[in-house]
């Protein structure tokens, strides 16, 4: 193919302008698919920071309120269930496992879960995923405290730290502390960019004794103040907890469930299906994600207007070049396709060494975009998506590329062979 | 004998011009013949060479190459029959830049299957292409960059392309313009030296007619051309 072979050297002899060329377009091409990458990051992030829990059950309020404070760990619940009436729902034979989930404290900002060995042993997220360790172990005695990865790497905490935990939580330092009763950090988390790297983990009586002293809502006065050492894990009761985590034996048992338990007598429940939930709370709040998709469509527009500039300012030069191929039996239409097929050569490997530089750029980034930001991106996961915009990006730069090829064969038709230079 | 060129009642002219660039009664150039055409410049002497390798078309008249008429070919296949049947030198620039001297020499074979299909297998090819650089002494700059060469080695690089792979006629626009006078006379020698090898026919064009008496014939293009006569 002896036009493919002249494009190729005529780039080549043109090589600083064309990498030039290249370059803009391999950036803009990296940015799309930047941009594409963290918006799906996020993306899975939200929707996949809980997976293989079928239900989420808690007192009866809106489906979102209660997906917002169980997951997110945002807003709060406005009642709690009772432990009774968990501990008879966990026995329901449809279900295989609960994980109870007791909010209302917080740390320095963070909130304060309550829960058992059930989270770490069930609690999923983006698929198969579970919580694990980078150090230390989970929750075994009453003043025991797990952190979410975030809250370890904000204020440096380490292993066997003391913490103190606020009563409600505040976006700051907390205004009422338990300070009587202080912690201690047992184990960290690894980041797992969802909301579980900025919690607080306990157990179910730390959170109960920790109230214990408390009459009615109000703060011990301190005669009336228990000391942490008198506090028996065997001596607390759980009374309620705000919500849980449900699986079911089989997904088919999930509605029926559901059913059930939105009708249950003894208590008004609200059961809810995280996932369907998650995905319509996603499309609500991803407007700012389709103006950065904008902007970087625009970006790669730039990039194919750099190009067509670049062979725009070179035809007049090459007038003479196409006199001489005209002379030697090329037609008119081999002028086009060897323009054409220039431009496609440079948005080609542009696009190529985007992708390059996208993949090579994420997989240096990788540790630490979850480790500063929080977001798990994984970068050999190329999606159907990504090609399809690299493929859209081709399909422009052959498109822009007729520009140049049509405007040299005018002019080739009219130079003839008498071209003077 | 047929004619190599047959021109009868061609007039020319280009869109927007007042009047006719050329109007050419009768022309003919036998095989073999080595012509020398001249006049001055702006006297319509490129433009009968490019309506004669079917660049331009005549809006009246015959024009015929080897028998074949160029009216009745489509734009298509007048570049496919350029590319197989001429070859064609410039006064200057005659080389593509970013090739080098054997990449420019080949081109024409892989614009023209039927140059190729001449000259038969690779070996032969090959042959060839040594037989010509050697002749016209410059195979020692055949992987040379073409923006190394001096004015006149590159117009030998011209000659080499034009006639490899044997096409018939030889169409040359003031190919030693850019020469001094030495180099124009042995420039000459050595096309004609070359050309007489394989019968090919050279249409020669100038406005310098220093180098005449070189040529089998010489036609003044006025002579032959009505406009601007009456």
């Amino acid at each position: 193919m002896i036009f493919l072979k002249l494009a190729l050297k005529s780039i080549q002899n043109r090589r600083v302008s064309t990498l030039l060329t290249l370059f803009s377009i391999a950036l803009s091409v990296c940015l799309l698919l930047t941009v594409e990458k963290i918006k799906r990051s996020a993306e899975e992030g939200f929707t996949q920071t809980i997976s293989q829990t079928d239900l989420i059950v808690g007192a009866r309020s809106g489906p979102m309120n209660l997906l917002l404070y169980t997951v997110f760990n945002i807003g709060s619940a406005t009642n709690n269930i009772s432990w009774k009436t968990y501990e008879e729902i966990k026995k329901h034979p449809a279900v295989e496992w609960t994980i109870p989930y007791s909010l209302g404290d917080g740390h320095r900002g963070y909130r304060v879960v309550g829960t058992t060995q059930d989270f770490f042993d069930h609690y999923h997220f983006r698929g198969d995923k579970q919580p694990e360790f980078q150090e230390g172990k989970g929750l075994a005695d009453l003043w025991d405290v797990v952190l979410g990865a975030e809250v370890a790497r904000v204020y440096k905490y380490k292993l066997n730290d003391p913490i103190v935990v606020s009563h409600g939580v505040t976006k700051t330092e907390g205004i009422l502390h338990h300070d009587d009763k202080p912690f201690r950090i047992k184990g960290i988390l690894k980041p797992t960019g969802t909301a579980l790297d900025r919690a607080v983990y306990v157990s179910l009586e730390g959170l109960e004794a920790l109230h214990m002293d408390w009459k009615d809502g109000a703060v011990p006065t301190p005669e009336q103040q228990i000391k942490p050492e008198q506090i028996k894990k065997e001596d607390l009761k759980v009374q309620s907890i705000t919500a849980f985590f449900l699986r079911t034996k089989s997904r088919i048992e999930t509605l029926r469930l559901q059913r059930e338990l939105n009708n249950y007598k003894e208590e008004p429940l609200l059961a809810i299906i995280p996932g369907v939930a998650l995905s319509e709370l996603w499309k609500g709040l991803s407007y700012a994600e389709q103006a950065f998709r904008i902007i970087s469509w625009v970006v790669v527009v730039i990039g194919l207007v750099a190009m067509l500039i670049a062979l725009l300012t070179s035809l007049n030069e090459r007038r003479r070049e196409m006199a001489i191929l005209r002379s030697l039996g090329a037609g008119t239409n081999h002028i086009v396709m060897l323009l054409v097929l220039e431009s496609t050569l440079i948005t080609f490997f542009g696009a190529l060494a985007g992708f390059g530089f996208y993949l090579s750029g994420l997989l240096v980034l990788e540790n630490w975009l979850i480790k500063e930001f929080g977001i798990y991106v994984n970068a050999l996961d190329v999606r159907g998506m990504d090609l399809i915009y690299i493929g859209a990006t081709l399909v422009a730069g052959v498109l822009v590329g007729f520009i140049p090829a049509l405007q040299a064969r005018l002019s080739s038709l009219k130079d003839g062979l008498s071209v003077r230079v | 004998m047929n004619p190599i060129i047959d021109i009868s009642n061609i007039e020319f002219q280009y869109s927007g011009a007042e009047k006719p660039t050329l109007n050419i009664q009768q022309f003919q150039i036998q095989k073999g013949e080595k012509i020398f055409l001249f006049g001055p410049s702006g006297g319509g002497k490129s433009t009968l060479l490019e309506i004669l390798a079917g660049i331009l078309v005549p809006q009246k008249g015959q024009v015929s190459i080897l028998g074949q008429n160029l009216n009745q070919l489509s734009s298509v296949e007048r570049d496919q029959f350029r590319a197989g049947h001429l070859g064609y030198i410039f006064q200057s620039f005659n080389l593509i830049p970013y090739l080098n001297v054997r990449e420019n020499i080949e081109l024409p074979l892989h614009l023209s299957p039927l140059r190729r299909s001449r000259l038969g297998d690779n070996l032969t090819q090959k042959k060839e292409f040594h037989h010509i650089v050697t002749a016209l002494g410059i195979d020692h700059l055949i992987e040379k960059k073409v923006t190394e060469l001096s004015v006149g080695q590159a117009q030998r690089v011209a000659v080499a392309r034009a006639l490899y792979g044997k096409p018939e006629l030889i169409l040359a626009d003031e190919p030693t313009s850019s020469l001094d006078h030495d180099h124009r006379e042995k420039f000459i020698h050595l096309l004609f030296r070359i050309c007489e090898e394989s019968k090919t026919t050279v249409l020669f064009v100038s406005h310098d007619r220093s180098l005449e008496k070189m040529f089998d014939r010489s036609v003044k293009l006025s002579e032959i051309n009505q406009v601007g006569q009456s």
